[in-house]
């Protein structure tokens, strides 16, 4: 990239910025624009957006910049589309150059009495805040704005990063009726395009423009590029999905190739092979998995002398949860590098399996870096490789055929098992001496919470017994971190006690806390108000076993669903109930034993129960055997709980006589 | 040679560091401040150095032992600056339980960002943040820094217990100034009275603060922990980006702002000012001009805030507000206010601290600190009408459960003058539902619910009118959180009786809401309005407090389609508490259902020992909310 700017840097340069995109004269029509048929509701439109992206060189900075110029109008029709007339803009910095704005220009046109008036932002209405040190946002309102105004804005940013430059979105919270975007590429540019989301492109234009991109006495031809939608409905989030920008329209452009004025060419991400190189050479991370010497040095002997793998692999791995700490900051590349990282116990996500990767390597396991692209990112590029896609990285250790994933960022993870951030589809291994591949990002581990009870009914109306909780998966995960947020298991106990006002709880018990190889389990001496006065002879009385987190209400209740329900993790719920009733009690009736099961067993409910010698004994289980269900899947979740809330609404019916 | 004798001074600073860490070892802890605590403030001393109204010097040292995982965010170091306050110097260290150094920080590891929040679209604030990198526990964190002010109008308090969950060893407060200087104090709960001591140069107030204990949090507790330590400290001459006042009392603040801050502000130009003499040319009543000219202002403004400088404190000016449509709450009220002078009817700027809590100002102890936001008030003869000038939607005339039943500030021409919100009590906080429902042999629920909103509950569902179908229906799902729910039709309508009141009727479906069991059917009849008990609270030391008071009542007739052969015993259930009264009321007419619950919630301050009272009442409301019924089905057998 230097080797670009640098040789373009010194020669004479012009270029021909050619036409700014320019939105049509204001018109009466604007304002009784119809958008009925798109959504008539809406609370703001999108008449028309326009963006056109070019490549130049900017003598002021000597170096190439990519330039977007970008303009919209939008009618405003109810007050609540008013937010759409607050603009906030990011401007990235990368290396020491931050994106810059220009030629801001807003108008709001308001019609009364058939006539249009104009109502212009001022450029000292324009804020700049800096909001870390990495990112800027310009922010501006328009004036004047009310229910009816059409309000355009234009504005021109500038940015060093021709690498990957930013997308456009067809698709956005609003309606759009038009929606044109031209990338303008010098040949000596390639870049990968690709369109994401499910709308159709209206058109697709391809021209070539003559001598458009002059540096010095070399002159260069451009591919003019228009993209275009019509009538694009607003995006709309839904529960249980994985992040909008999979599934928002739009198109993303990164550099493939560059074109040297000597005729050179430069390849960027182009193919696998070449990215393996990039990264295994790049100081911040293949230089940082070549440390083992360091962790030789610092590894204790009782880890290095193991020899069973799997052992050795995850003391390793605890060593690094409990040694640095993470910063709360993603990363593909180390921030402080690996050594830095180690001594002051703290580094970014990189840094942290980084030095998993390089302590693992150390004591002679094998172990790779997989980079990821966290869950509330888009999903990587398919395709080819995007490097710029990924913003994580973790570690996968290869015993016998077995790749473990590992991610040593969260202390209280069991080995094995990776937060919900990293679970995204899939990530990409990176091996050092062959070539990277893709590997599938899951837990093997069921999140699962289990509820057993072991007591008797008693006369005065109370369950009196004790009640084991069991967690795996990331619900342990959740639990631990739940539980530690209190300063004592005492004050957890009391929180609980209070909460669960239907009973009360004694004698905490929780094991294995901070070992998150073993499964979490907490346990109480409970009394559960049944009935709320002592059950008298002849009563009849209905007892529900199912005490503690009942199903009653239906996290798919959506009438539509669009978009596949992604949990993030198999699911499991089960309750195990047995509870000794008082002699003189009969069961007048019961709930029914039931076995719900989807196509292909992808989810289950069963509820079994039987009575033995005055024990009732009652089973229960939802079981969501895949992380992933497509659209159609939905409404069989959806009926699925449904009718478990039903038959949870069933309770026993008993009748207790003292004869 | 010149370094020689820095070098010797950081060598001592190094090792006096050392020396002083073994202090912070875990065992000299007094083991009963650890009751309860997630971290424990070892020590700590502030130093206010008022050296005259444009410069006080804050210095702050402090240690603070994290005992554990939960009291991570007591570690953190948050200095907020601006263009009155910039961050002189800091620096500290982190020690482990034995008091062992193992890390040190200065200002470079601090991040630098924007303090700007979600409400304001820009202000000057930032913060340089740092948090230290443990992960073993205990650790103790010790820090000094100096922060430099250039006004004095807003000097930081001293509240030692402020944290329910961080103990202190030891807290004392300084304020050091020079001695014919006159000062407004306000200090509550201190342990003891403040040492003073005046020299020719300098007077200091010193409090000191030991062995403050954690404590428990509490479920309905009042908005203040009664046993909050604060100082306070006002100079009665004040400066604040340039503009200087002198302040004793409430009176003369409002005056101050009246006169300092609003004076000028109401420069609406003529063509405005034509526009209003437009609006209310026909109108005859003042009460109705107002309510026209707030309708006009509703529709050409939109909240935008905007705080740079004094811009915190002195409204933009009307014109602005005329010229760019928008502006925040001090510009919007200012805007209002210069409308009503235009068609001569008299109205207040009030200072109010707005929220769902309310708070009161401090009658007694004028502070600039009290209040976050502005609301208008229109004295009308016997009928004074209160404005939120914010937001596009409010009815005239209504506040709601942002800024009522609270003390605020009006500033007038003749001083300030303190003034009550109205109040809207248990009784006028309604929601009342009337609802048809047939019950078909499947067990689908279907027929019309018609609920309405006023009081402070009119806000509910207010907000759901102005979306869209589909966010509609989702939020209707969520208010509404029945499986199998569906919608209809949705109507909504805005009335006025005696106040405004929002009227929301739905056309429903539920399937297989009413579950077969054998040869019954399983119903339950409270389909909307399921109380959820409240926490225990043992060992109660806090008063109860119940913020907002309300009534709710649910009217349901159930038409049934199948023969019953045992008609519904009926219910005749009544709960009272002093916090509250529940009426339910179950009976069968024929093949109709009739299902009447009213819950009354009052709101006010009871003892502590009556926490326990409302606990029983609210879980036997909870209980009564789910019963469920069996009713046998009249079979042909």
């Amino acid at each position: 990239m230097r080797t670009i700017l640098l040789l373009l840097g010194i020669l004479f340069c012009h270029f021909s910025f050619g036409q700014f995109v320019e939105l049509d004269p204001i018109r009466h029509s604007d304002f009784s624009i119809d958008y009925a048929q798109l959504d008539s509701n809406a609370r703001a439109v999108v008449i028309s957006e326009l963006g056109k992206t070019t490549i130049d060189l900017v003598e002021a900075e000597r170096s190439i910049r990519v330039l977007h110029r970008y303009a919209i109008r939008i009618k405003i029709n109810k007050k609540e589309g008013y937010d759409k007339a607050n603009i906030s803009l990011p401007l990235y910095k990368y290396g020491s150059d931050f994106e810059t704005i220009e030629n801001i220009k807003a108008k709001t046109y308001n019609l009364t009495e058939n006539k249009i008036s104009i109502s212009e932002l001022k450029s000292k209405d324009i804020y700049t805040e800096n909001k870390t040190p990495f990112l800027r946002l310009s922010k501006f309102t328009l004036p004047d704005v009310r229910e009816g105004s059409v309000i355009d804005i234009e504005y021109t940013i500038t940015s060093p990063n021709i690498f990957n430059y930013r997308s456009w979105e067809f698709q956005s919270d609003i309606p759009k009726l038009k929606s044109t975007y031209i990338a303008m590429i010098p040949g000596l540019y390639k870049y990968n395009v690709t369109l994401r989301g499910a709308l159709k492109l209206e058109d697709i234009k391809s021209k070539v423009i003559r001598e458009c991109f002059r540096v010095g006495g070399a002159k260069s031809d451009c591919s003019e590029l228009t993209y275009s939608m019509k009538n694009i409905p607003a995006f709309e989030e839904e529960d249980y999905m994985l992040s909008p920008q999979n599934y928002i329209s739009a198109i993303n452009f990164e550099m493939e190739e560059a074109q040297h004025l000597n005729g050179s060419k430069q390849t960027y991400t182009k193919k696998w092979s070449d990215v393996d190189r990039e990264l295994m050479t790049e100081k911040n991370f293949g230089g940082q998995i070549k440390k083992t010497k360091f962790f030789l040095g610092t590894l204790p002997d009782s880890i290095l002398s193991q020899t069973d793998l799997h052992l050795k692999a995850k003391l390793i791995y605890s060593h690094i949860q409990n040694r640095i700490k993470w910063n709360n900051v993603y990363g593909r590349y180390s921030q402080f590098g690996v050594e830095e990282s180690y001594e002051k116990r703290s580094g970014n996500a990189a840094d942290v399996n980084l030095a998993l990767i390089a302590a693992l390597n150390a004591a002679n396991l094998e172990a790779y870096p997989i980079l990821v692209s966290t869950r509330e990112n888009s999903l990587p590029n398919p395709l080819h490789p995007v490097l710029s896609d990924f913003n994580y990285v973790i570690a996968g250790i290869k015993i016998g055929n077995e790749t473990i994933l590992a991610d040593a960022s969260e202390n209280l993870l069991m080995f094995g098992e990776l937060p919900i951030r990293c679970i995204n589809e899939r990530g990409r291994i990176i091996y050092s001496r062959k070539s990277s591949e893709w590997i599938p990002l899951e837990n093997k581990t069921k999140s699962s919470t289990a509820y057993s009870f072991s007591g008797k009914l008693d006369l005065s109306g109370k369950l009196i017994g004790s009640l084991t909780i069991t967690y795996d998966g990331l619900d342990a995960l959740h639990k631990r971190k739940e539980i530690l947020r209190y300063p004592s298991f005492e004050e957890y106990e009391e929180k609980l006690d209070e909460r669960l006002t239907n009973m009360s709880l004694a004698n905490i018990d929780i094991q294995n806390l901070e070992n998150p190889d073993l499964l979490l389990s907490e346990q109480f001496d409970v009394v559960v108000d049944i009935w709320n006065s002592n059950i008298r002879p002849n009563t009849v009385f209905n007892l529900n076993p199912v005490f503690i987190n009942r199903i009653t209400r239906n996290p798919f209740n959506l009438d539509e669903r669009t978009y596949p329900v992604d949990l993030g993790s198999k699911r499991e719920e089960r309750h195990h109930f047995s509870i000794t009733l008082p002699e003189g009690i009969t069961v007048q009736s019961s709930p029914k034993a039931t076995n719900l099961t989807l196509p292909d067993g992808v989810a289950r409910y069963v509820y079994k129960n039987s009575i033995d010698d005055n024990v009732l004994v009652v089973q229960q289980s939802l079981s969501m055997n895949k992380a992933i269900y497509d659209t159609d899947e939905y409404f069989f979740l959806k009926e699925l709980f449904s009718r478990a809330i039903q038959h949870l609404k069933v309770d026993y019916i008993l009748k207790y006589s003292n004869e | 040679m010149n370094n020689q004798p820095i070098l010797t001074f950081f060598l001592f600073l190094s090792i006096q560091f050392n020396l002083l860490g073994q202090e912070y070892a875990m065992e000299k802890i007094p083991p009963a401040l650890k009751s309860r605590a997630t971290a424990i403030v070892r020590h700590e001393s502030i130093n206010m150095d008022m050296r005259n109204e444009n410069n006080i010097v804050e210095s702050v040292t402090r240690a603070i032992t994290i005992l554990n995982k939960a009291g991570e965010s007591r570690a953190e170091l948050r200095l907020f600056y601006d263009k009155s306050k910039s961050i002189k110097e800091v620096k500290g260290a982190v020690y482990n339980e034995f008091g062992i150094q193992t890390n040190k920080f200065s200002l470079k590891d601090f991040k630098d960002y924007s303090a700007t929040g979600q409400v304001s679209m820009y202000d000057d604030i930032c913060v340089k943040h740092y948090k230290p990198s443990t992960l073993a526990y205990p650790y103790t964190i010790v820090y000094t820094y100096e922060i430099k002010h250039s006004q004095n109008l807003f000097i930081p308090y001293w509240r030692p217990n402020y944290y329910s969950d961080m103990a202190v060893e030891r807290s004392s407060y300084q304020f050091q100034c020079q001695p014919q200087q006159v000062l407004r104090i306000k200090a509550e709960n201190i342990p003891s009275e403040a040492k003073v001591e005046t020299t020719d140069k300098s007077k200091t107030y010193t409090w000191t603060a030991t062995n403050l204990s954690a404590r428990k949090d509490e479920p309905f507790s009042p908005i203040k922990y009664a046993e909050e330590i604060c100082v306070k400290i006002v100079p009665e001459n004040f400066k604040y980006y340039k503009k200087g006042g002198q302040v004793n009392d409430w009176k003369q603040f409002g005056k101050w702002v009246y006169d300092d801050l609003l004076k000028d502000k109401k420069d609406l130009p003529q063509a405005a000012k034509n526009n209003v003499q437009d609006i209310i040319k026909d109108i005859e009543s003042p009460k109705a001009k107002a309510k026209a000219l707030y309708e006009y202002m509703q529709n050409k403004t939109r909240y935008i805030s905007i705080q740079v400088g004094i811009g915190g404190l002195e409204p933009f000016p009307a014109s602005y507000v005329e010229r760019l449509g928008y502006g925040d709450c001090k510009a919007l009220v200012n805007y209002m206010q210069a409308l009503l002078d235009e068609a001569d009817i008299p109205s207040y700027y009030c200072i109010v601290e707005a929220g769902n809590a309310k708070k009161s100002l401090d009658t007694e102890f004028a502070n600039v600190a009290d209040g976050n936001h502005i609301i208008l008030c229109i004295p009308f003869e016997g009928d004074t009408t209160w404005l939120e000038c914010t937001s596009q939607k409010q009815p005239f005339g209504f506040l709601g459960d942002f800024t009522d039943d609270r003390l605020v500030l009006a500033c007038t021409e003749e001083g300030g003058k303190v003034l009550h919100t109205p109040q809207y009590n248990w009784a006028q906080n309604q929601q009342i539902r009337n609802a048809v429902l047939h019950i078909q042999p499947d067990g689908t629920v279907t027929g019309r619910v018609k609920t309405t909103f006023s009081g402070a509950q009119f806000h509910n569902h207010f907000n759901n009118i102005f979306k869209n179908p589909v966010d509609q229906n989702k939020t209707l799902k969520e208010y509404y959180d029945v499986d199998n729910i569906y919608f209809n039709k949705v109507n909504y309508e805005i009335s006025d009786a005696d106040g405004p009141v929002v009227v929301e009727e739905l056309d429903i479906n539920i399937k297989s809401y009413v579950v077969k069991s054998g040869n019954s059917i399983i119903i339950h009849p409270n389909i909307f309005n399921i109380s959820r008990t409240i926490p225990e609270s043992r060992n109660r030391k806090n008063q109860l407090y119940i913020n907002r008071g309300y009534t709710d009542v649910d009217e349901l007739i159930f038409e049934l389609s199948e023969e019953i052969k045992e008609k519904i015993m009926p219910v005749h259930k009544v709960l009272e508490s002093p916090m509250g009264a529940y009426h339910l009321a179950i009976k069968q007419e024929d093949n109709r259902i009739h299902f009447y619950r009213k819950l009354e919630i009052k709101e006010g301050l009871y003892a502590s020992e009556d926490y326990q009272k409302y606990f029983d009442f609210m879980k036997e409301v909870s209980a009564s909310d789910k019963g469920k019924y069996n009713l046998p089905l009249a079979v042909n057998e």
